[in-house]
């Protein structure tokens, strides 16, 4: 099968609003049977659908620091007696 | 975001209770944005600092009950643009059309011969990944961040990036494929590639 198969590039262009939870109901439909039928779309499915679950999953969230909450609420509070005089 | 119905005017105590129940419970993911966005931890706790002060001052413009955390994050993208981008330890500038020239092919299997199998993406630990996405250029780990660690719809980062959601399509493409490139070269370095 032709790279330049037309359910292939249509699969390449709908597998991101899948994986995105963007497609609609024809679009999931096509992408399930596609998966079936084209080896090579199945594995670009599996290697999109990882790199996104390692991002999800294990990519580290920065935690602020301590103070940082007390120091806006701080100002906030400041604001707020000083916008009440 | 602003094109929601007209707001109620509150008085300057129900605006408080509001920042409080509303924008204060994002904080966490505020601060993991500023600093994806700065990769420094002092910049990053300023443009937050100034995100949440600017978010209290347009408190009015706030409809309750709509999305706070894209609201926010809007704020807080523009503030980095306007007061902080160029502090920030940014990687080289990328030159998109370079970019779109060589990653922008329709063939499918442009995707697939990048060297990187699922398994051996599982296999990738945390700080590969991080690191991964923090080489990419500003724009490009900005929108993976909205959407794969933030999970904001297409319509949610076009509106926090002031861009069309076809451009949102289109700069996800780039810079997942620029990842992938990344992940590609990282795991044949550590030698987990090619098994």
């Amino acid at each position: 099968m032709s790279s330049q198969d037309p359910n292939r590039l249509l699969f390449k262009e709908i597998l991101p609003l899948v994986l995105d939870g963007e497609a609609d109901e024809n679009q999931r439909a096509f992408f399930h049977k596609q998966i079936g039928d084209c080896p090579n779309c199945r594995q670009l499915y599996e290697q999109e659908n990882a790199i996104k679950q390692v991002i999800k999953t294990r990519v580290a969230r920065q935690q602020p620091p301590r103070d940082l909450l007390p120091t806006i609420q701080q100002q906030i509070q400041y604001h707020f007696s000083v916008s009440k005089t | 975001m602003t094109d929601s119905p007209t707001p109620v005017p509150r008085s300057e105590q129900e605006n408080l209770q509001l920042f409080n129940r509303e924008f204060v419970p994002h904080i966490d993911a505020m601060y993991n944005f500023a600093y994806k966005l700065t990769l420094d931890e002092d910049t990053a706790k300023d443009l937050v600092q100034d995100t949440y002060l600017k978010a209290f001052r347009f408190i009015n413009s706030f409809t309750e009950g709509t999305n706070a955390k894209a609201w926010l994050f809007k704020i807080l993208k523009n503030t980095f643009i306007n007061d902080f981008r160029k502090k920030s330890k940014e990687p080289p500038k990328v030159d998109y059309q370079e970019v779109e020239s060589i990653y922008n092919s329709e063939d499918i299997d442009e995707n697939i011969t990048i060297d990187l199998r699922s398994e051996t993406v599982q296999d990738l630990i945390g700080d590969e990944v991080t690191n991964a996405i923090n080489s990419l250029a500003v724009d490009f780990r900005t929108v993976i961040i909205l959407c794969d660690l933030e999970g904001f719809t297409y319509e949610e980062m076009s509106k926090i990036l002031d861009i069309p959601i076809g451009t949102v399509r289109s700069r996800l493409h780039r810079a997942r494929t620029l990842l992938k490139h990344k992940l590609s070269e990282y795991a044949r370095k550590m030698g987990y590639a090619g098994n």
